[in-house]
């Protein structure tokens, strides 16, 4: 009789579905220059991709041409977890809005500390959130994310709910299995305003298209060649500090993820008015329990 | 005792079929794509440690296919270097883990010399895959019945960064009867080039079952 492996065997590391993953895997996306940026994070720990464990955050910059997307607010923040030794998976979804406490400059939407410090600053920031310091961080434009979703051949969602824009998508987004190209995806993850739940509900929605990234590249991994393609196109649009070894290593963590094993959970909190602006007042102990629950394992066991 | 027939990989929706068949046909054309058709491995004596295999299998060299080179240009000469290089890396595996060594056989503990730190961990935890750990002493010789590898790189300005083998090992493995049984382990190896350390695996997803 057939046993199930308990140690299927799998590449060194694992895969997820996330916005920053994406920019690793995608063969070649456009002919920008820089269109994403790459970086470690700067901590303690030793190589991440000889640990269990990898975190990515990965933030949707919406900045306009020739302006620093490291310097901007990012419009989407996903701290993306991988767990190198059982393909699982999670996302902790963070609103933008989010009014929280930013490393040397007081308080502030969480989106601000990328335009106060770079990413460096923007992971600290997280990591005081969510108790999770991410081994790198992720930095992609939209216009880019539209053109590596096309070049994956598109992806499928599960949308919960019908929704739609005047601006990005006016004829909407019907409720069930959907297909999206790249600017879809982009819209998809953007619309916030139609939603019930808002913000919370867009991240929930970028969290989506994760997974149908990830969806998508779990087809086509086998194809030869195509880590190694996206790798080039990564080396070719990303302010990157990554070797290419590197970038193919952890491709490969990426690739690995198990798509039944991934989780994801967005930090919800009330709304409020700070200085006349509106701000989310984050709920940080749920935050803090997601990054506690998933720091060891890539598992969220619930939001 | 019966080994485990199958373990699958944890890809589980990947375009098996297709795919499967492409690389039967790839792995049995067993030829170069730079013109040098099946060249026997040729060891790297930087990194041909392997301990003495069995007589039998001294025969039966790795075959190995260059398919794919993406990125920068590789001269010829580079291509069958790397080729090469990474053919002794898997042939340093095949040997320790599976073909080499005296049987019956409980010491595997150099099966993954050829591994980075990591993956050596992970390999030792699934060694009754990725080595004959489990069956060691219960077989009394192990000959290749086939070892064959395709091999895509990645070249980033010249030089040869990262490659994926596409790997089928068959080998008989007699009891202390001499019946034999027929395996075959198959799967990717997944190496990185570090300067010092040379090409290194640094994941694998590796199927193991018996040899139809």
């Amino acid at each position: 009789m057939r046993r199930p492996s308990r140690p299927t065997l799998r590449r060194y590391a694992v895969l997820a579905a996330l916005l920053s993953s994406l920019a690793v895997l995608v063969p070649d996306a456009g002919t920008a220059a820089t269109q994403a940026v790459l970086v470690k994070y700067q901590h303690a720990e030793g190589v991440a991709l000889e640990d269990d464990m990898v975190w990515i955050l990965g933030v949707g910059s919406d900045a306009r041409p020739g302006e620093d997307m490291t310097r901007t607010r990012g419009d989407a923040l996903q701290l993306v977890g991988m767990n190198t030794r059982t393909g699982a998976a999670t996302s902790i979804g963070i609103p933008r809005d989010s009014y929280v406490s930013i490393p040397g400059f007081g308080s502030d939407r969480i989106n601000a500390s990328l335009a106060y410090g770079g990413p460096q600053l923007l992971g600290e920031t997280v990591g005081e959130l969510t108790g999770i310091e991410p081994d790198y961080v992720l930095v992609t434009r939209f216009p880019y994310f539209e053109q590596m979703v096309d070049d994956i051949g598109g992806i499928t969602v599960r949308n919960p709910t019908a929704f739609a824009d005047d601006n990005l998508k006016d004829n909407g987004f019907p409720a069930g299995r959907i297909r999206l190209d790249g600017y879809d995806a982009m819209a998809f993850s953007r619309i916030r305003h139609d939603l019930p739940g808002g913000d919370f509900d867009r991240s929930a929605n970028q969290q989506r298209v994760l997974a149908g990234i990830q969806a998508r590249i779990a087809q086509r991994v086998d194809q030869p060649g195509f880590i190694d393609r996206g790798v080039l196109t990564v080396l070719e649009h990303t302010d990157t500090d990554l070797s290419p070894a590197e970038l193919f290593r952890l491709a490969h963590v990426v690739a690995q993820v198990r798509p039944g094993r991934i989780t994801g959970c967005v930090v919800h909190g009330s709304f409020a008015d700070v200085g006349g602006a509106s701000v989310v007042l984050p709920y940080t102990a749920d935050a803090r329990r997601y990054g506690d629950d998933a720091r060891k394992d890539a598992v969220i066991s619930r939001c | 005792m019966t080994p485990t027939p199958v373990l699958t990989t944890a890809r589980a929706k990947a375009p098996a079929t297709v795919l499967a068949l492409a690389v039967v046909v790839s792995l049995a054309a067993g030829c170069s794509d730079d013109g040098d058709a099946a060249r026997p491995g040729t060891t790297d004596p930087s990194t041909s440690a392997a301990p003495s295999p069995a007589t039998a299998d001294e025969q039966l060299a790795t075959t190995t296919t260059l398919r794919t080179v993406t990125g920068g240009r590789l001269s010829r000469a580079e291509r069958g270097a790397v080729r090469d290089r990474v053919t002794a890396v898997v042939d340093d595996w095949f040997e320790r883990a599976y073909l080499g060594g005296d049987y019956p056989r409980t010491d595997f503990t150099d099966a993954f010399d050829a591994f980075t730190p990591g993956a050596r961990a992970r390999a030792v935890d699934d060694r009754k895959l990725m080595s004959n750990a489990a069956v060691g002493t219960t077989t009394y010789a192990v000959r290749a019945l086939a070892r064959r590898a395709v091999v895509d790189v990645l070249a980033v300005a010249g030089r040869a960064d990262a490659a994926t083998v596409q790997f089928r090992l068959g080998m008989a493995r007699a009891g202390e009867s001499g019946a034999e049984r027929r395996e075959r382990v198959s799967g990717h190896l997944f190496l990185t080039f570090r300067k010092g350390d040379g090409w290194q695996v640094f994941g694998y997803d590796v199927q193991r079952g018996d040899l139809a």
